[in-house]
């Protein structure tokens, strides 16, 4: 697993650090700009951001066809799997904790350190990150660029279709969907406390992401090069 | 064209290696088995043959015979729908890391980063052989002329094709899989690679799997040959028995309908008379008398007679 992701980072070194480079450039700017996010905000977008990073790597090697090189080295397409949720999970981690560093130390920044360093950012940067991650990434690994386009695309009809909902049945939705939603979190935190909510949220977080491994795993073995 | 699927299993080696200097048997270097994979228009069906361990083999067939797909099933790139592959005894996906850390590959279009440099290439693909050797690599990429610091987008096929050779044979692969190795280099660079190909093989254990559609760079190397029509194995053999007993019988239709139906492996017509292709040579010479010419049969009249076209259709 260590040689796959020694491989990825030595033949994306370029990608890596260019991408890094503008989503630095981005994140100072809000972090800076005066009518800018909240730091949760500010935590959900850097993770965003960020977790598209590691999926650059593995849409970039669909886009030059270069997959049929790592499935042909001594490696288990499962192995490599394992590696790209580990490397992606590293670089989200490292990207996040880049731009939480960013946004409370760049000059002229709005926020201060224990803004974004307390548990609400934190949490909300790394449910962001396992979320955007566990979802895309088995796109990705069984339709590489077209997964990408695929999965942004459905997310963005989704988008559509509940927001048109809500505005077609009015407050129906709003009050069974949303505040239902809502509802329920608040009844749980208040049932679990703030450490055990936390701790539930983790939990949901890495039983998401094993299930996405499953998966991914699952359909990148059976995936024809 | 009577006879013209049917297979014939290597006589010698029963597809067995026997006692290549060790005194023992070796498994097979690559054993197929009634491989199947089917596409929307197109079909592999039942294909097998066996390598044993220290020969060539040939892969030879027309473009869109299935060539390609036999090496993406034994590379495990694509999934069979029935059959068995056996690298070196072993389950080719059972045992995946252990078979492929053996095998040199070197595809029709490599499939590597065109815009990083190929010594970047070199240095991920290396970390993956425990047997990598930098100093061959080295000489390799000098006798090959490769621009180590130049991305891969910059260099022609053929220079391609070289620097994925170059990655092939640097980690002392037990197995070469060529899939269309020739195409795009220059002739002087051709018969180079293959001399240096049967240089390999001065270590018995090490086999080569070549599959081509230039049947001229096999004539040279090749101990075994199978050829691949439609999808289907049409012959498998190893290259003395094609020698000794395969032939091209030319003359005309009254002599040429003397040679036995079930030794009739392709027929060609053409103006100046019938070439019939012929897996037993000395009955065709004696059913024939001396109203026809015949010639050992080179690969390239199997591929040419077993496609059964006629020259003036």
């Amino acid at each position: 697993m260590r040689r796959v992701i020694q491989k990825d980072l030595i033949l994306n070194r370029n990608v890596i650090l260019i991408n890094m480079s503008v989503f630095a450039a981005c994140l100072a700017f809000f972090a800076v700009w005066p009518e800018a996010f909240s730091p949760r905000a500010y935590a959900g977008f850097s993770s965003l951001m960020v977790s598209f990073l590691p999926v650059s790597i593995v849409t970039r090697e669909d886009k030059v066809r270069a997959m049929a090189l790592g499935c042909s080295l001594p490696v288990s397409r499962r192995t490599i799997v394992k590696a790209r949720f580990l490397l992606a999970l590293i670089l989200a981690f490292l990207g996040v904790l880049g731009a939480f560093l960013l946004g409370a130390f760049v000059p002229f920044s709005k926020f201060e350190v224990g803004d974004l360093f307390a548990p609400g950012p934190v949490l909300m940067a790394l449910a962001g990150m396992t979320l955007i991650l566990s979802l895309l990434l088995p796109f990705t690994l069984r339709f590489g660029v077209q997964g990408v386009m695929i999965f942004l695309i459905a997310t963005q009809v989704l988008g559509v279709v509940l927001f048109t909902t809500v505005k077609v049945t009015g407050s129906v939705v709003d009050v069974w969907l949303v505040d239902g939603i809502r509802g329920g979190i608040a009844r749980l935190h208040e049932a679990a406390g703030p450490v055990g909510f936390n701790f539930l949220l983790a939990a949901a977080l890495v039983a998401l992401l094993w299930v996405s491994y499953l998966v991914s795993a699952r359909i990148f073995e059976r995936r024809e090069l | 064209m009577n006879g013209a699927n049917a297979q014939i299993k290597d006589p010698i080696t029963g597809g067995i290696a026997q006692g290549l200097g060790d005194g023992g048997a070796l498994p097979p270097a690559i054993d197929v088995s009634a491989l199947r994979k089917s596409y929307k228009d197109f079909q592999l069906d039942d294909v097998s043959f066996t390598l044993p361990q220290g020969f060539v083999m040939g892969l030879v067939g027309p473009n869109g015979a299935g060539k390609t797909t036999i090496i993406k099933l034994i590379m495990n790139l694509i999934r069979p729908e029935g059959g068995r592959i056996d690298l070196f005894g072993l389950d080719h996906r059972d045992h995946e890391e252990e078979v492929k850390a053996r095998i040199g590959f070197v595809y029709d279009v490599p499939p590597l980063y065109d815009d990083v440099s190929l010594n970047t290439t070199k240095r991920a693909v290396s970390l993956f052989y425990e047997k990598w050797n930098e100093s061959l690599f080295n000489e390799l990429a000098q006798q090959f002329q490769l621009p180590l610091k130049k991305k891969l987008k910059t260099l022609s096929n053929g220079m391609q094709t070289k620097f994925a050779l170059a990655l092939a044979l640097s980690h002392d692969a037990d197995l070469l899989i060529l899939d269309e190795p020739t195409t795009g280099l220059d002739p002087v660079f051709r018969r180079e690679l293959l001399h240096g190909l049967s240089g390999l093989l001065q270590d018995e254990k090490k086999s080569i799997l070549f599959s081509t559609h230039i049947t001229t760079d096999l004539e040279r190397i090749a101990d075994y040959v199978t050829f691949v029509r439609d999808g289907r194995v049409t012959l498998t053999t190893n290259r003395e028995e094609l020698m000794e007993n395969w032939g091209v019988v030319r003359g005309d239709e009254t002599a040429v309908a003397r040679i036995d139906p079930e030794t009739r492996r392709g027929v060609r017509r053409h103006a100046h008379g019938v070439e019939v292709l012929t897996s037993d040579v000395n009955a065709a010479r004696i059913a024939c008398g001396g109203d026809v010419v015949v010639d050992p049969a080179s690969f390239e009249d199997v591929v040419v007679l077993m496609e059964g076209r006629d020259a003036h259709a």
